[in-house]
């Protein structure tokens, strides 16, 4: 099943005279279970490419094929609600996605759209929040108290309530300090390894997805330019290059290195810890 | 959501009507109202159509942005003409069935007063499409100067425009992500009983609301960090410069107000 994106195009006719392409022939296969980034500049139609997913925005031409549903260009049917319950959409700005009085009414919100009854939906909230490390005296609280930080774990988990299988999430590391950002792709990564989730995560920056996913998406102007695992980004730096993106820098480190020793790069060092260890252990070979 | 709402956007564009002053755009418009409340009848309103049609034409933006313009206020318009011609009677009778009567008379009136209306959206439209909000605001100051000898605080009115339009298709923006937000966690309207849809719906606004006072509030503290003062002598990034076609623009919308005032 997975997510296949054949030859999708659409445009962005509501915004002035010109229409603005937002995707362009975009195709795309990728398998359940797996943590995907997707990456590219500003205005490169990673967001577009989001709300496909769960059928906010409707292609123009082109296939998509989500789970079991077909979404056609041609007949712009209603989207049933069981899509926006299994394929879970975290937007980039959590405080635009809060509205209720409490956090916990918040939270309550999805898994009751989607016809859960109360005690499900409690339930799943505290599981939620819990995984997200959202401290449970925080649930009565209105949302609009909350740090920024703390907004964007409310967001995840208002989503991961709803137990989505393919959870979708837009520059999810903005407004968090560095540990929070850790910490939270360590869950999200938990969610592929313990519960066989599907999790993309749209950002411009690779240093922060490098560790963790095990696909590469890179989008420019509104096509797929690259897909492929770590090692595969390694040796097409210039692909990053030409999306407008920066390789992050131990991975330009590596290449450089590894270049003047005359040997293949490391798989994609996370960071400077894990290039020096690359680097020692060339040094004794 | 936004997508209903284009009335107050601008349109890029290159035509002389972009091009001209915004002072120029801006006293037109009164003389055009002039214009619309001096004609009365058929032939002075397709006259006033005809004559809009062209200034339009002109802009270079098609003819179809500006029905959408009209769009949400279809109903506005639909009801002043069943207003007229419900209630309005006079001239020979048209038609009489059983309560329902329609009278020639009403129904000039009503086509006469839905037809000013849109008129007043349609140029509305010409001076927001073809002007940057910021210059528009900037237009009516200059206009509205002379009031300040009087003790209007123009030059606040004027900022308070010129930010109030400015953050308009910015509020709009944040309430399409909203509404994708939360139609994405399962928000379906359609099933919900009528309290519980009006509930949402206010709910909804919370968060578009406390962002443009968070939003209105950084505004105010970048400003003065960056040493604005109300009052304070400013020079303008964008001087106007009035020209020979300001004049013939102005000179073009005293035509129908002759011709009105004179027929």
């Amino acid at each position: 099943m997975g997510i296949s994106f054949e030859e999708v195009s659409y445009c962005y006719r509501d915004r002035g005279m010109t229409p603005i392409l937002g995707l362009d022939g975009f195709h795309l296969k990728l398998e359940e279970g797996r943590m995907i980034a997707v990456l590219g500049a500003p205005g490169s139609g990673k967001s577009t490419f989001l709300q496909h997913l769960n059928g906010l925005i409707r292609a123009d031409e082109g296939v998509i094929r989500i789970l079991d549903y077909r979404l056609d260009s041609a007949e712009k049917g209603k989207i049933p609600a069981s899509l926006r319950q299994r394929v879970g959409l975290v937007f980039q700005y959590p405080e635009l996605q809060l509205f209720e009085e409490t956090v916990e009414k918040d939270l309550l919100f999805g898994p009751l759209n989607f016809g859960r009854s109360k005690d499900e939906a409690a339930e799943a909230v505290r599981r939620a929040a819990s995984f997200v490390g959202l401290d449970e005296e925080l649930l009565a609280q209105s949302p609009f108290k909350l740090s920024s930080g703390q907004m964007r774990k409310a967001a995840v988990a208002a989503v991961l309530a709803a137990d989505p299988e393919i959870l979708a999430l837009d520059e999810p590391t903005a407004s968090l300090d560095p540990a929070s950002r850790e910490d939270l792709m360590q869950r999200l990564h938990g969610l592929t390894r313990g519960q066989g989730k599907t999790v993309l995560i749209v950002t411009h920056r690779l240093e922060e997805v490098a560790a963790y996913a095990d696909e590469f998406v890179v989008i420019k102007d509104g096509r797929v330019i690259f897909h492929g695992t770590a090692r595969e980004l390694v040796h097409r730096q210039e692909v990053l290059e030409h999306a407008g993106l920066m390789a992050p820098s131990s991975m330009r480190m590596a290449g450089k290195l590894a270049a003047q020793l005359g040997v293949q790069p490391a798989e994609m060092p996370a960071d400077a810890a894990a290039l020096a260890d690359w680097y020692a252990g060339q040094l004794e070979l | 959501m936004k997508r209903k709402i284009i009335l107050g956007r601008y349109m890029e564009g290159d035509s002389w009507i972009h091009r001209l002053d915004p002072r120029a755009k801006t006293a037109a418009m009164p003389l055009f109202m002039v214009a619309v409340f001096l004609v009365d009848g058929y032939a002075g309103v397709l006259a006033l159509l005809l004559f809009t049609a062209v200034v339009i034409r002109a802009t270079g933006i098609p003819y179809r942005y500006y029905f959408r313009a009209m769009k949400p206020l279809m109903f506005l318009l639909l009801f002043i003409l069943a207003f007229h011609i419900l209630y309005d009677a006079g001239g020979g009778k048209l038609l009489d069935v059983g309560a329902f009567k329609v009278y020639a008379g009403g129904l000039e009136k009503g086509i006469v007063s839905a037809s000013r209306m849109a008129l007043f959206i349609m140029l509305a439209a010409v001076m927001t499409f073809t002007t940057q909000p910021e210059q528009l605001a900037q237009g009516l100051g200059s206009l509205l100067r002379p009031l300040t000898y009087i003790g209007v605080p123009t030059d606040r009115l004027v900022l308070m425009l010129g930010i109030a339009l400015r953050f308009i298709p910015t509020i709009f923006e944040e309430a399409e992500r909203l509404w994708k937000a939360q139609q994405s966690r399962g928000l379906d309207l359609s099933s919900q009983p009528l309290k519980e849809k009006a509930r949402l719906i206010i709910a909804l606004l919370v968060p578009v609301t406390t962002g443009a006072f968070r939003r209105a509030i950084g505004l105010a503290d970048s400003m003065e960090a960056r040493g604005f003062r109300l009052g304070a002598p400013r020079s303008r990034y964008r001087v106007h410069v009035w020209k020979r076609a300001d004049t013939l623009f102005i000179a073009l919308f005293l035509l129908p107000v002759a011709a009105a005032a004179l027929l």
